[in-house]
């Protein structure tokens, strides 16, 4: 395995890239717990492949990719976590532990929006969002940079028009 | 559509309010890894060697050779086994071969193609093992029915052949349901989703 320094320097890439992981496991799970279990499995993933990117693959091409393939890839349990709320009978409606961030009203919506798409139009709306080049979209997911071309505008449009069905209703 | 702006404004600037420590991200990686690839390699290969044990788990599995010998089926017997074991062989080293390549690395589509064409060879192998054993429970069933005194008189009596032949096909199917039921249950959760995403991957660009 690596060196001593080698895992330091490590640590401080994860460190700076934090936010990055947290979007995936934010996008990719419906709880604290959940979110948590992702990020430490996609830490163990990017440490394990770490000498592999050292100079060969550009960096966040490389910190995508292994994001998304471990978020994609992990065995979920159960789509709700039922069992982490309480429920009674004269209370109507279900408690599930969700998030409690106060990252932003607006964020918090796209986020739970985000939640229901399927995997695959999750790591394209994230891409989309991070304002990724065709060739780097196409080089992480191994579609064509035309086709992602295409389905980067639909994102757009899919966006935006959920932006304006929320003023709507 | 400045709202949409602001949005990606937003989304550019965000900041989680948890942040790990440098001592947890280290923490982190002295875990074990929850990946279910693994699993799916344990099972595999405990597959092949269930295959490979049978002469030592099955009793009288070498007498059983007699037996085929009495209905003039020693050579197809030997000749199955053999083809058995050259298929076993194939598919453990196309599956070895499939799973080292499995890289998380890899761009989403060739990783979840990789995954799903390790898994893919053990299918086979299993496919073409339930063929070959049906085929072989045939041949044996019409043998025997030519040349073991015991069925032979008992063909005799009445016509309890058809009901043999029910019971017979009766087990078979329980077998290969008892089967694809375990599949299900033990990869089908899993492979599914992943099915369904590289075949939304594939469409992409169809």
């Amino acid at each position: 395995m690596s060196s001593q320094k080698n895992e330091a320097d490590f640590v401080a890439l994860l460190n700076e890239n934090q936010n990055l992981v947290h979007k995936i496991c934010r996008m990719y799970t419906d709880s604290k717990a959940a979110h948590d279990d992702l990020f430490q499995e996609i830490s163990i993933q990017l440490w394990r492949s770490y000498d592999r990117f050292e100079g060969k693959s550009k960096f966040s091409t490389w910190m995508y990719r292994v994001g998304l393939n471990t978020a994609i890839t992990l065995y979920r349990k159960e789509k709700k976590r039922i069992d982490n709320g309480v429920l009674h009978e004269n209370t109507p409606q279900l408690i599930v532990q969700e998030y409690d961030t106060e990252i932003d009203e607006q964020l918090d919506w796209l986020y739970k929006k985000i939640n229901s798409f399927s995997e695959i139009d999750k790591a394209l709306t994230l891409l989309y969002l991070e304002d990724k080049k065709y060739d780097e979209i196409s080089e992480t997911l191994g579609i064509s940079s035309i086709n992602a071309r295409v389905k980067m505008n639909r994102i757009k449009k899919r966006l935006k028009e959920m932006i304006n069905d929320r003023k709507d209703g | 559509m400045d709202e949409f702006k602001s949005l990606k404004e937003k989304w550019a600037n965000q900041k989680f309010d948890k942040q790990y420590t440098v001592e947890e991200l280290n923490g982190f990686l002295q875990k074990k890894s929850k990946t279910s690839i693994k699993w799916i390699f344990y099972l595999s290969v405990a597959e092949f060697f269930l295959y490979i044990s049978f002469p030592f788990i099955i009793p009288n599995y070498y007498e059983s050779f007699d037996y085929y010998k009495s209905l003039n089926l020693f050579e197809f017997s030997i000749a199955t086994s053999i083809i058995g074991y050259i298929i076993l062989v194939y598919y453990m080293l196309r599956f070895f071969k499939n799973y080292k390549r499995i890289s998380v690395t890899d761009s989403v589509k060739g990783h979840l193609s990789t995954i799903l064409n390790t898994r893919r060879a053990v299918n086979q192998y299993i496919y073409f093992n339930l063929g070959i054993l049906l085929i072989f429970l045939i041949v044996v069933m019409f043998s025997a029915f030519k040349f073991d005194e015991n069925l032979i008189a008992l063909k005799q009596e009445n016509n309890s052949v058809i009901m043999i032949v029910f019971i017979i096909g009766l087990l078979v199917s329980l077998i290969i349901g008892v089967f694809g039921l375990l599949y299900y249950f033990v990869y089908g959760r899993f492979l599914n989703p992943l099915k369904k995403n590289e075949k939304e991957l594939m469409n992409i660009d169809n």
